[in-house]
């Protein structure tokens, strides 16, 4: 019995020998809502395609956790006096994982490569690139455009020589850049893990082996840091946070999300498709959308159906983007004086509307959107709740004959002059612009105001323009804010980590004690 | 033997191409994939745009004609979202599943024989009243709530086992399985379970039924005055003449485990095929939705065929012509 024992702790004292020097090797797992769609940035824009980008690659510009770009591949850059050349000068010196030199042809190669795919809105913008020396890149836009370091973000420096060697789909399952960490192995579903790149520009990291598990279903993910499998997880279900909390060893953080939900309204067209008993679109009324605005209990939405997990907002940006206005008056609930200016418009017994919401698109989508209908029942506009599944929803409300009220959500990278190109430029005008123009916004004055954004290359021009434009579109009701959401991370103690405005988890900015 | 196999290879391309029309048109009616591929501020020329390059601004028949032949090359389409063959995507997964559905096979099989044998024999024992209280519970149990429940028990509560993925994995033939593993195993038992209790509550009870139906019969009454005795009168004769049903069933409900392992493996992480279908239904992913479920139609032709062959080994007297 003694000797079985002597056996079984010699064991143990070599096991602990062998332990010893992994144990000091800092290594992290985080649990994902998702597996990535691509490695290969180029490929999509989606938040964890585009958190993979940031661990291999590394771009022109990185954003930081505010989401404001800030140097990296490109060390220095200035503008011509035409407004329109951009020349960036190339930090020397870097390599990608497997040694070769990163180069201005590697810029201009990623460019032409991501103009023909999803990425393409993020090249819009460039009229061409001219590889001055291998360290200084020329980039001429079309226009003056302001928020060029903004799009060179998104663009992740792609190996040249590699990825035309091995052809998309190979580079797509063994992916390489520039970045904090090397690829490993990517086994779908399962697991992708990464080693840290020790000659990185930037330092070398200080977590060395990064495992990133999907883990959809939510109480799953949340059992998996429960039990320790897991060091980090995004999304933890808002039911999950108490049980969470009240667990030893184990935190949560939160932070205001880039996602604005929102209501498209129908304030232009004399004929409104989703009006149900009128020929004509009251909504076209600036008295019945302020009507709207003031029938809607944001804080009441946020405390019983959000759970208080968001931010009853009157804005269509996050604080520190360009269109966040400093002073913009607080949304107001007060159903009085709806039916008050309803009854003024015309309308004392209300009309009836269809409000067109997805259901299992956003967290608690489908309560909310029900929450509204009876609030703004209750005002005097008598809401007909259609819910659609998120794979129809977006098709259902593209603009046209079908909607005139539509509640969705928007995450905006950049600033409110990007968002109200997509949203609420008019259509027809520009076939640029507009494109998911829902409510059919139709002004000119705010038209103007974007076009002038678009035409300036200086960000703080951009920005008191876009405060104007913002300003003016909310107090038109042409847009009712509704909340922003949070995202919510759980983590063991041990884990030092700052949620980022993107939402992705960076472990390069992390560290584990 | 030959004629009945010609027979059977007709009838099985009539079957999926009947289903290759049905998943065809029911896909139409599903959202636009157009709109989950193209960026969200893309104008209506880029929409268009992508629309031709899918192919999908031709009308569904013409659609249809192209896959069809495509089909016939061994091609099942590219998929949407990830720009690979559908089928790779769904072959590449398709290992995980099936240990998964193996062992929960297994598991079935080796609890619900003696358990419905018992519970037949012996209908009023208190056991088997305790029995069929079970199965009764395991039929009624939705899998997802079951799955959380066991997480949150055996891995949260009691740290016995891993509450999600597939763990390490090793391989055989070139294929990565988990069970070769002593941690893949470990990750197996709670999904395996969870997969199992369906399956095993029907086959208990199935089992059950079929054991007292034929512990009634004149050839059971004559066994026992010849002096057969009781363990080879239950598991010789009776069980023997009980299988036939059992093992039509048992057989479909492989072919669903398999195709519809969906909910399990999402619960558990596990990275099986299941999991891209429900994507794939997400994202509108139609050349995967349509591969997998062209796939399924094959499995369960398949798996019939196997049963049809299985039951003239259990009972001679059944005749293939």
């Amino acid at each position: 019995m003694n000797r079985r024992l002597a056996a079984v702790l010699a064991v143990l004292a070599l096991a602990l020998v062998f332990a010893a020097p992994a144990a000091a090797e800092k290594s992290i797992i985080i649990g994902l809502a998702s597996d990535a769609l691509f490695l290969d940035p180029s490929q999509q824009d989606e938040t964890i395609t585009n958190t993979m980008g940031r661990y291999m690659y590394d771009g022109l510009l990185n954003n930081d956790a505010q989401g404001i770009p800030s140097p990296a591949l490109a060390e220095s850059w200035s503008v011509g006096d035409d407004n329109l050349t951009w020349t960036f000068n190339l930090r020397k010196g870097v390599t990608f994982h497997d040694g070769t030199a990163f180069t201005a042809e590697d810029v201009a190669y990623t460019i032409e490569v991501c103009r023909t795919s999803l990425l393409k809105n993020f090249t819009s913008s460039i009229k061409e690139v001219q590889v001055v020396d291998p360290h200084t890149v020329k980039i001429v836009t079309n226009a003056p455009t302001a928020i060029l370091l903004e799009s060179l973000v998104a663009l992740r420096i792609l190996p040249k020589e590699y990825r035309t060697k091995l052809g998309e789909t190979a580079f797509n399952q063994a992916p390489m850049g520039t970045g904090p960490y090397i690829f490993e192995e990517w086994i779908k579903e399962d697991h992708i893990s990464m080693k840290a790149n020790e000659n990185y520009w930037g330092g070398a990291p200080k977590i060395k082996k990064i495992t990133m598990r999907p883990i959809s279903n939510a109480a799953t993910r949340t059992a998996a840091l429960l039990t320790g499998e897991v060091d980090i997880i995004e999304d933890v279900p808002v039911r999950d946070v108490a049980k969470v909390k009240s667990t030893e060893g184990i935190e949560v953080v939160d932070r205001p999300s880039e996602r604005l939900i929102y209501l498209h309204v129908d304030s232009h067209r004399a004929k409104g498709p989703g009006i149900i008993d009128l020929d004509k679109n009251p909504l076209a009324d600036i008295r019945v959308r302020k009507a709207l605005s003031l029938a809607i209990n944001r804080d009441s939405i946020v405390k019983m159906i959000m759970n208080g997990n968001a931010y009853a907002t009157n804005q269509m940006v996050l604080k520190g983007r360009r269109g966040y206005v400093e002073d913009m008056p607080e949304a107001k609930y007060d159903p009085e004086e709806a039916k008050k200016l309803l009854t003024e418009a015309g309308y004392p017994d209300g009309f009836k509307v269809y409000l067109d919401a997805p259901n299992g698109r956003y967290p608690n989508d489908g309560q909310v959107a029900q929450a509204l209908a009876s609030q703004l029942t209750k005002a005097g506009i008598l809401v007909e709740l259609r819910l659609h599944p998120k794979s129809t929803f977006f098709d259902f409300v593209r603009p046209g004959d079908k909607s005139s009220l539509v509640m969705t959500g928007w995450s905006e990278p950049i600033d409110v002059g990007e968002m109200a190109s997509v949203l609420f430029y008019t259509r027809g005008k520009n076939p640029a612009k507009g494109g998911s123009n829902r409510g059919h916004y139709a002004n000119a004055e705010f038209d103007s105001l974007i076009d002038e954004a678009d035409g300036t290359a200086d960000p703080d021009k951009r920005r008191l323009i876009l405060e104007k434009a913002a300003r003016l579109i909310v107090e038109d009701v042409g847009i009712v804010p509704l909340y922003f959401q949070q995202d919510l991370y759980g983590k063991k103690s041990s884990v030092v980590f700052e949620p980022r405005v993107d939402k992705s988890i960076l472990a390069y900015e992390m560290d584990v004690q | 033997m030959l004629k009945y196999l010609v027979k059977r290879f007709f009838q099985t391309a009539v079957v999926l191409f009947v289903v290759s029309v049905i998943v065809f048109c029911v896909m139409s009616f599903t959202g636009d994939p157009v709109l989950m591929i193209v960026p969200p501020n893309a104008t209506d020329a880029q929409i268009a745009e992508a629309r031709i390059a899918l192919g999908l601004d031709q009308p569904l028949w013409v659609q249809y004609k192209v896959f069809l032949f495509n089909l016939l090359k061994g091609d099942l389409g590219i998929s949407y979202i990830f720009k690979r063959p559908a089928l790779t995507l769904i072959v590449e997964r398709m290992p995980a599943t099936l240990e998964l559905v193996f062992l929960s096979v297994l598991i079935s099989v080796a609890v619900a024989l003696p358990c419905g044998v018992f519970a037949g024999a012996w209908p009023n024992n208190p056991i088997s009243r305790a029995i069929m209280g079970g199965s009764l519970l395991g039929i009624s149990l939705p899998s997802f709530w079951v799955g959380i429940l066991m997480i949150f028990y055996f891995a949260v509560e009691k740290g016995l086992l891993p509450s999600s993925g597939r763990g390490t994995t090793d391989t055989l033939f070139g294929i990565p399985f988990a069970f070769l593993t002593r941690d893949g195993f470990r990750h197996l038992i709670l999904p395996a379970v969870t997969l199992a209790l369906g399956t095993l509550a029907m086959l208990i009870r199935l089992i059950r039924a079929q054991i007292m139906e034929v512990l009634r019969q004149d050839f059971i009454k004559f066994a026992r005055a010849k002096g057969v005795s009781w363990k080879s009168l239950l598991f010789g004769h009776a069980l023997k003449n009980a299988l036939v049903p059992v093992v039509t069933v048992f057989g479909m409900q492989i072919g669903s485990l398999i195709a519809f392992a969906t909910v399990t493996e999402t619960i558990f992480a596990w990275p099986g095929m299941g999991k891209l279908l429900v994507d794939s239904i997400n994202t509108s992913d139609r050349p995967v939705i349509v591969a997998y479920l062209m796939i399924v139609a094959a499995m369960f032709v398949f798996i019939n065929f196997i049963v049809d062959i299985v039951y003239t080994l259990i009972d001679p007297r059944i005749d293939l012509r």
